[in-house]
């Protein structure tokens, strides 16, 4: 209903930016494993979404959807710079911009659920961020990654089914 | 119930973990955007759609196999178009092989004779009518001809028949009164069906002028020759010298005033060569179309020019269009490869 609102009635930059920050944010975190990292990207992605409000087609998507496929080519070109970047300053750097230490990905998760979202490959984090905080449907998630809405639910299933095993063996440990 | 959108049961407690403490923006980031949004004079969104229509890729997708398939069957059934007229024309070649072009039907319709343009009456020209003529009886059409030559005042120059075969052909060499030329010719045509028939005007009259100067000239001066001949004394040497000149004045004036005659008499008589051929068995023309006909046959016209000129554009464009989209479609799946790689190394 609100998705049929928004693609119905004009709405302000401003408003959709306010809106969709903490979702974007949080797609960005999932994706990247390092909040500065993620708070630059989203940054970004609201400056480049602001030039490009114009072009924006509600008939094409929500503001949601458009603002995450944004944030996701705005994380690619971040992480293409990062990898030529590490090539050309040699493999002993690689990974330099890795996860964060503990209590980054959420405010309060617990030490093994981090741990264990930081085990995960940011394509496995990424599909649980959309799915699970942003609670996309598996059709859009699918088109927004580029893949067929059974290989979504594989991954999203998956990335789970890593994330309950590492939880439960960190607790254990713990 | 499984359902794509639905997420597993078993991870119930997971998933409420995950979204409970969910990442959300600090106040620097959130004044970062804030600064952005405020920065300049907000862009007008929903302003202008896109210029490019909002395809879904699988739609893309569909038309990028359905062109080529397309461009494919337009060029196979171009092809089978083409070698279908090419036996048509065959096979028109092996019914017809000795019609000309341009020949008209022998058995059916019935030609209009053409008038042939009325030679001058004031002028003096050379008139010659070649006329080729189908007709059913080739002997009894050649005496026909010659017939209507005499009754018309003319003769006739030559004749020859063939008559090796059951039917031969004639040619007829007629002379006839160049004021009944016309009225020769659409009697003769009347004997037959036109094959083809050729008209050749030369116009004499600044050749006969000339010459009949020339005579004038030639008459003066043996009148001149006489009177100096009939004056008293003359030497001996002097008057066989006029009298040779005046002999020859007079040989050139005969000679000039015959061919003043024949040029005049030869001017007076048209040439009309008559081929005589048996009927055979031409292209069937079908009578000439109306206006509605004729525009209708030139839009078919019109119409075959464009699709011809659609289907090279096709032919040439579909290898192109197939390259290109097998470049799109390799650089997007590399694209895809490359960022599989980048966030799930």
């Amino acid at each position: 209903m609100r998705a049929a609102l928004s693609r119905e009635t004009p709405t302000s930059f401003a408003a959709v930016a306010e809106e969709q920050l903490d979702g974007v944010l949080a797609y960005l975190v999932y994706l990247t494993g390092n909040r500065t990292v993620a708070e630059d990207l989203a940054a970004e992605t609201f400056e480049r979404a602001f030039r490009r409000w114009r072009r924006y087609d509600p008939r094409r998507g929500s503001p949601r959807t458009w603002l995450l496929t944004l944030a996701r080519s705005t994380a690619l070109d971040h992480f293409r710079s990062e990898e030529r970047r590490r090539r050309r300053e040699g493999t002993y750097a690689l990974r330099e911009i890795g996860v964060d230490e503990g209590g980054m990905f959420g405010d309060g998760y617990s030490p093994a659920l981090e741990d264990a979202l930081a085990s995960l490959t940011a394509g496995e984090r990424e599909v649980v961020a959309l799915r699970v905080l942003l609670d996309l449907d598996g059709e859009t998630t699918a088109r927004l990654l580029g893949i067929s809405s059974t290989a979504c639910s594989t991954r999203l299933h998956r990335a789970l089914g890593k994330l309950e095993e590492k939880v439960r063996s960190g607790d254990v440990l713990a | 119930m499984s359902s794509p959108d639905r997420i597993d049961e078993r991870f119930d407690a997971l998933v409420r973990d995950l979204r409970a403490c969910r990442p959300v923006a600090g106040d620097g980031l959130r004044e970062r955007v804030h600064a952005i949004v405020e920065r300049e004079p907000e862009p007008s969104g929903f302003s202008r759609p896109l210029r490019v229509p909002a395809v879904p890729w699988r739609a893309r997708r569909r038309w990028l196999v359905l062109v080529p398939v397309a461009s494919a069957v337009v060029a196979a059934a171009a092809g089978i178009v083409a070698s279908g007229s090419g036996g048509k024309k065959a096979a028109q070649g092996k019914l017809a092989p000795a019609s000309p072009p341009g020949l008209l039907d022998t058995s059916r319709a019935a030609p209009r004779p053409a008038r042939p343009p009325a030679p001058s009456g004031s002028r003096l020209q050379l008139y010659a009518v070649a006329i080729e003529l189908g007709v059913g009886d080739v002997s009894s059409a050649t005496k026909r001809a010659l017939v209507l030559t005499r009754s018309l005042g003319g003769y006739v120059r030559s004749v020859r028949y063939g008559s090796e075969r059951a039917s031969g052909s004639a040619s007829l060499v007629l002379r006839v009164p160049t004021g009944k030329v016309q009225r020769a010719v659409v009697e003769f045509a009347s004997l037959g069906r036109i094959l083809g028939q050729h008209v050749s005007i030369e116009d004499v009259q600044p050749q006969v002028d000339a010459r009949y100067r020339a005579l004038q000239g030639l008459r003066v001066q043996a009148a001149s020759l006489r009177a100096k001949l009939a004056a008293a004394g003359l030497t001996d040497a002097r008057r066989a010298a006029l009298e040779l000149r005046l002999t020859r004045a007079q040989a050139h004036l005969a000679e000039l005033r015959q061919v003043q005659q024949q040029s005049i008499s030869r001017a007076r008589f048209a040439t009309v060569s008559l081929g005589l051929e048996p009927h055979r068995r031409a292209v069937v023309v079908p009578p000439a179309p109306g206006r509605i006909g004729r525009a209708l046959h030139q839009i078919g016209q019109v119409l075959v020019r464009e699709l011809e000129i659609l289907l090279y554009v096709v032919l040439v464009g579909a290898p192109f269009a197939v390259l290109a989209a097998l470049v799109l479609a390799g650089r997007r799946s590399y694209r895809r490869r490359a960022e599989r790689q980048l966030i799930a190394p």
